[in-house]
């Protein structure tokens, strides 16, 4: 800095002493240029011409006088005093002439001076000489004729001739001699003459003796004048003086040709600096331009970066943050001064593993840039979700020297993707998934299940006479029996499972990976259980129940609405057939499926073949765990596909209607087995057989048993009938009377899958039936986590109240028995006290227990 | 656009510049060679009648101020050292100029040795004093002034004086700017000096073509002064004033007369023995005014004076029809000043 003004200060002075310099030379220059100034020049010239004229003016003027052609004076006295006046004129030399002239020119006016100062005495003496001369010329011809006259004839001879030579030499220059003359005159001064009155010899002579003495004075005076050198003198000094003059002419020329040649050099640089300077100030104005046009751009930027809703984060090529933008502040919550110097890691969630880092950093080096979801950690530790893009920046060498980062917080917008999904996809009063969702999850589970090999189920329950409900009680009521009931569906669902409502009173339940139909029918049950438990509504215990269609995938369908169409199909069967039951589309699809009509004909025969065969479940009483009775239960030894379980051929047989001809054979086989115990002297339990739906209805139950009964010998206390709660309610009107006739034959009668279906106490206190067999999903829950054991409970005690025994079916473990135990179950059936068994293993246990 | 105008405008500038150097350099520089020659006085020779002996005299075109100075500074007696004498002391414009005495009266009373010369019309003289010893009226001023017997002072006592008078000074330094100066006081009094010049005589008018002005007589003086030569010497507008001439060119004046310094007359000045008794031909304008006469005052009246001058100058003796017709003659050449004729 020091150095630069230094040599800023000697710049300066150098340019300084420069331009003194050159006005200086240009000064000089201009003086030496305009020093011959022309009107010296002129004026002494004039001086010089006036002198010279002057000077011949007066020798004409001195010729005049001597001719006696000029009669006074004046015009000489003129002239002398003129040339006399000029003379100091002469005498000033101008000043530039040059110095090496200067002695030359002195002497020669020198010259001048002297031959001038001796021509005015010549022409003072010439005017004195002259006028007496002129005055005697006059004088003396005429006195000498009057005196000549007034001798008369004796005068002396020499007299005359002395008169006449007189006058002829007056006339002229010096036409007769001198000398002559005067010695003429000194002889006739010696005359003796005599005297006229005024007029005397000596009058005469004395003007004689004045033209013999001024004649040649004159005519020499005359003559030195006319040829006086001051007419040579002065030429000459002119002479002397124009070379003098034209010397310093072309000196000043020259000195001129020099300052206009600086002159024009100097305009040259001046054109030349204007035109560089306007030059620059273009260069300047356009470099002036473009940055401010970048200061525009830059602040346009930083606008950009300052008040941009995106985060941003801008690093070095070591992904050091250099700087963040105040919404990176805002979102992530750290202040620019924590960040700065730090690397973005500071915000890492550790949801994405390192592989995604790895990714993220080989594509922003492979492609300079990256754009993804990722998520980040704020500074108070809660982690959000962001779409971010990092940029490389590249150096000249194509070397990343910067990364700048812009992200945005999607939280918000997941939470509304999320919402909006859920909005589009569940049904806003039940929160359950609405139809796209249930066709999409019907989807995935066909896919899932294709792979695994595995059926899909698909359940269309719909809600009984739900409509009187809403008619009569208002919309709010039946709103909040859906969710209620929403609720109750979910609590009965594996979490695979999906319950949906499409809209109404319909539910739709989706299980994937089912592999067998019974597991649906099942599910169905327990729906339809749930869902007929009472409501407690606006203060009204309301109880409703369900009819539910199952469609399977592959088995009825093969795509989403396909299957949803035949469950909706299936529902309505199970509608038609008596409410709150579930129903297979089965029927019309085994109707295409070869496999299930072979089934079917083989049902057909089986009877004849005696294929069919009774396997007994052991129930115990539940204080002591002896043997109290058993269930019996159908088996199909099929000769080629071995056993059957009878959730496959029960509902053929219901197709097919053989299912009354199998209930009979039932009747009577487990008459003829408890015959067969009885003689053989064992003590046999009562044993129950299970009534369809379809016998119910279309058999005189009552007559069919007395016809068994009577046919073996057996006492009805050995014989016991279990049907459904909604068999019952289906055939209300004939259950009634059926039941009172095999009460009145002392044929003890259990409600079979108590729970599943409408479970009204109140109502089986019309029927005269003696217990209640709690459905199995209801003791499955006993000891299950999450499990309503409560209504176990409650079941139980209100059976007691109707002097109903109560029997748990499904008991397998021991937390289960214990729990019914307490809670007061009569008797036990399940695996834990014994599977469904074959007769010769009832015998051996009947046996023991005799 | 602006700075782009501004350019342009430096750019025309520069090239008339330019082209203004070229005009300049190849402008003529070199003054004619040949030039009109300009006569340095007012009166050119063309307006001098060299065939007539006598001219009119020429009317004077001078500074008004200047001479209304030289007017008052020639009446001025603090010029002299006892302030008792002025210029018009002895150069009394009622006696024709001069003062009437045979010798100058100077300051305390002091006498001169030569008749003082008139000054109406010295500034047309050739040369000053009776020995010329002045070449001009501004030369001429100081010698009374110095003279001690004259009017005893100094141009240095003078402008000492003067230049206590404020208002004076004033006035003569609107005049004359350079202020009071001996040169400048010289030249106001030359001036004043000069514009005393007595135009419109009868004999000028009668030169004019007015023959009736003058009488017979006076034109018999006249013939009679050209035919006896008076017209010699006495020529020109002054009627003499444009020459030397010696006293006694045809007759001794000076002998059985004692001699005084003054007598030697130019002499005085040149110590050359052909100037010894020669002096300034006098003017004969106003003659008849300026008794009396000669450089020793010795002719008391124009009659003597003229027969003196016929005996010694023209070396005749002059009859008294000649006097009479010369003196009349000599009467008709007194001139008016200010309008007015002199007497």
């Amino acid at each position: 800095m020091k150095l630069i003004r230094r040599c800023r200060c000697g710049l300066w002075l150098g340019l300084s002493l420069g331009f003194v310099a050159l006005i200086a030379l240009l000064t000089w220059l201009f003086l030496r240029a305009g020093e011959v100034s022309p009107e010296g020049h002129y004026a002494y010239m004039q001086s010089l011409r006036r002198v010279q004229q002057a000077d011949v003016e007066l020798n004409v003027a001195v010729l005049g006088s001597y001719s006696d052609l000029m009669h006074n004076y004046d015009p000489l006295v003129r002239l002398v005093q003129e040339i006399r006046s000029e003379q100091p004129v002469i005498g000033r030399f101008p000043a530039w002439v040059p110095a090496d002239d200067l002695p030359q020119l002195n002497s020669k006016l020198a010259e001048l001076r002297a031959a001038q100062q001796l021509k005015e005495e010549d022409i003072d003496q010439f005017q004195r000489s002259n006028s007496v001369l002129r005055n005697s010329l006059h004088y003396f011809p005429l006195a000498a004729e009057t005196y000549l006259e007034k001798l008369g004839a004796g005068r002396p001879p020499e007299l005359d001739h002395f008169v006449r030579s007189v006058l002829t030499f007056g006339q002229g220059p010096e036409r007769e001699d001198v000398d002559k003359l005067k010695q003429e005159l000194a002889r006739i001064q010696k005359l003796e003459l005599p005297a006229f009155g005024e007029l005397s010899p000596a009058h005469l002579l004395v003007h004689a003796r004045a033209i013999i003495g001024r004649r040649p004075e004159v005519d020499r005076l005359a003559f030195r004048i006319m040829n006086s050198p001051t007419a040579r003198l002065s030429e000459e000094l002119t002479r002397l003086y124009t070379d003098g003059h034209e010397a310093s002419q072309r000196l000043a020329g020259y000195y001129r040709q020099l300052l206009y040649a600086v002159s024009m050099l100097l305009v040259l640089y001046v054109m030349y600096a204007i035109e560089r300077i306007n030059r620059d100030r273009r260069d300047l104005l356009q470099r002036y331009e473009a940055q401010r046009q970048a200061e525009e751009g830059l602040r346009l930027y930083a606008q950009v970066f300052t008040s941009a809703a995106e985060g941003m984060t801008i690093t070095d090529a070591e992904s050091k943050i250099l700087a963040v933008n105040p919404a990176f502040c805002q979102i992530t919550g750290y202040r620019a001064e924590e960040v700065l110097g730090k690397t973005p890691a500071l915000l890492n969630s550790g949801r994405q593993g390192r592989e995604y880092y790895r990714q993220m950093w080989s594509e922003l080096l492979k492609r300079g840039q990256w754009h993804g979801e990722i998520w980040n950690r704020r500074k108070d530790g809660g982690i959000y979700p962001e779409w971010l893009s990092v940029a490389a920046v590249r150096d000249a060498a194509g070397k990343a020297c910067n990364y700048i980062g812009i992200f945005t917080d999607i939280s918000e917008r997941k939470e509304n993707e999320a919402r909006i999904h859920h909005l589009a996809h569940h049904d806003a009063l039940t929160g359950l998934p609405n139809r796209i969702l249930l066709e999409d999850r019907i989807a995935q589970a066909i896919a899932k299940s294709r792979r695994a090999d595995l059926q899909v189920a698909v359940i269309f329950v719909d809600l009984d006479r739900f409509k009187n409900i809403n008619d009569t009680l208002g919309h709010e009521v039946g709103d909040n029996l859906l969710i209620q009931a929403a609720g109750r569906g979910l609590g009965v669902l594996r979490e695979t499972d999906t319950l949906s409502r499409l809209g109404g009173d319909e539910f739709v339940v989706a299980l994937p990976e089912v592999e067998q139909l019974q597991y649906a029918m099942h599910v169905a049950h327990k729906l339809l259980t749930v869902l007929g438990q009472p409501y407690l509504l606006a203060g009204h215990a309301l109880t409703v129940t369900g009819s539910a269609g199952i469609a399977l995938w592959p088995g009825d369908g093969q795509s989403v609405s396909e299957l949803l169409r035949k469950a909706d199909a299936a529902m309505y069967r199970a509608k038609e057939e008596g409410r709150n039951t579930a129903r297979f589309y089965s029927a019309g699809a085994n109707k295409t499926s070869l496999g299930e009509l072979l089934l079917e004909n083989d049902l057909r025969g089986a009877l004849e073949r005696k294929e069919l065969t009774m396997f007994y479940q052991p129930k115990v009483e539940a204080q002591s765990g002896r043997l109290i009775g058993a269930e019996a239960l159908m088996r199909w030894q099929h000769p080629e596909h071995g056993l059957i379980p009878p959730t496959r051929f029960i509902p053929l047989a219901e197709e097919s209607g053989l299912i009354c001809a199998m209930g009979e054979w039932a009747l009577d086989e487990v008459c003829r087995q408890q015959r067969v115990w009885l003689d053989a002297g064992l003590q046999p339990v009562p044993v129950a057989v299970n009534l369809s739906a379809h016998q119910f209805a279309q058999q005189d139950v009552p007559t069919l048993v007395a016809d068994a009964l009577q046919r073996h010998q057996l006492p009805p206390e050995m014989l016991a009938l279990e049907l459904t709660e909604s068999l019952l309610m289906r055939n209300a009107g004939n259950a009634a009377r059926v039941l009172h006739a095999l009460h009145g034959m002392r044929v003890d009668v259990a409600i079979d899958d108590f729970g599943t279906g409408y479970s009204s106490l109140s109502y089986l206190n019309q029927f005269p039936v003696q217990s209640l067999k709690i459905d199995r999903s209801f003791v499955c829950e006993i000891g299950a986590p999450g499990g309503t054991v409560k209504l176990v409970a409650a079941m139980i005690a209100m059976a007691h109240e109707l002097d109903l025994s109560v029997i748990a079916e499904g008991v397998e473990t021991e937390v289960q028995r214990d729990y019914l135990l307490a809670h007061g179950c009569d008797q036990f059936q399940g695996f834990l006290y014994g599977r469904p068994q074959a007769a010769g293993q009832i015998r051996s246990l009947l046996a023991a227990a005799s | 656009m602006k700075l782009s105008s501004l350019h342009r405008l430096l750019l025309a500038v520069l090239l008339l510049s330019g082209l203004g150097g070229v005009i300049w350099y190849s402008s003529p520089w070199q003054v004619p060679a040949e030039l009109p020659v300009q006569p340095s006085s007012s009166i050119s020779l063309a307006n001098l009648d060299t065939t007539r002996p006598i001219l009119p005299l020429p009317v004077p075109d001078l500074p008004a101020e200047r001479v209304a100075l030289g007017r008052r500074l020639f009446e001025d007696k603090r010029l002299s050292g006892d302030n008792t004498v002025a210029c018009a002391s002895c150069h009394d414009y009622e006696r024709g100029g001069a003062d009437g005495r045979r010798f100058a009266l100077g300051i305390g009373g002091a006498v001169g040795s030569i008749n003082t010369p008139t000054v109406f019309n010295s500034g047309l003289s050739f040369v000053l004093f009776w020995d010329g010893r002045a070449a001009n009226l501004e030369e001429q001023a100081a010698g009374p002034i110095h003279n001690p017997i004259e009017m005893g002072s100094s141009w240095a006592d003078v402008l000492a004086r003067l230049g206590q008078d404020g208002a004076f000074v004033r006035e003569f330094t609107l005049a004359y700017p350079d202020g009071l100066t001996a040169v400048n006081l010289a030249d106001a009094i030359a001036t004043f000096e000069r514009s005393l010049v007595t135009v419109n005589s009868r004999f000028d008018r009668y030169l004019q073509g007015h023959r009736e002005v003058l009488t017979g007589l006076e034109i018999e003086g006249y013939r009679r002064f050209r035919e006896l030569g008076c017209v010699s010497c006495h020529q020109g507008a002054l009627i003499g004033g444009n020459m030397y001439q010696k006293f006694g060119v045809l007759g001794d004046y000076f002998s059985g007369r004692p001699l005084n310094k003054s007598d030697f007359g130019r002499y005085n000045v040149t110590q050359r023995e052909e100037d010894r008794h020669v002096f300034k031909v006098p003017s004969l304008r106003n003659v008849a005014l300026t008794a009396p006469y000669f450089h020793d005052g010795s002719a008391t009246t124009l009659d003597k004076a003229v027969r003196i001058m016929g005996r010694y100058q023209l070396g005749r003796e002059l009859s008294d029809q000649d006097v009479e017709a010369l003196v009349a003659f000599l009467g008709t050449l007194n001139g008016e000043w200010q309008g007015v004729l002199l007497k």
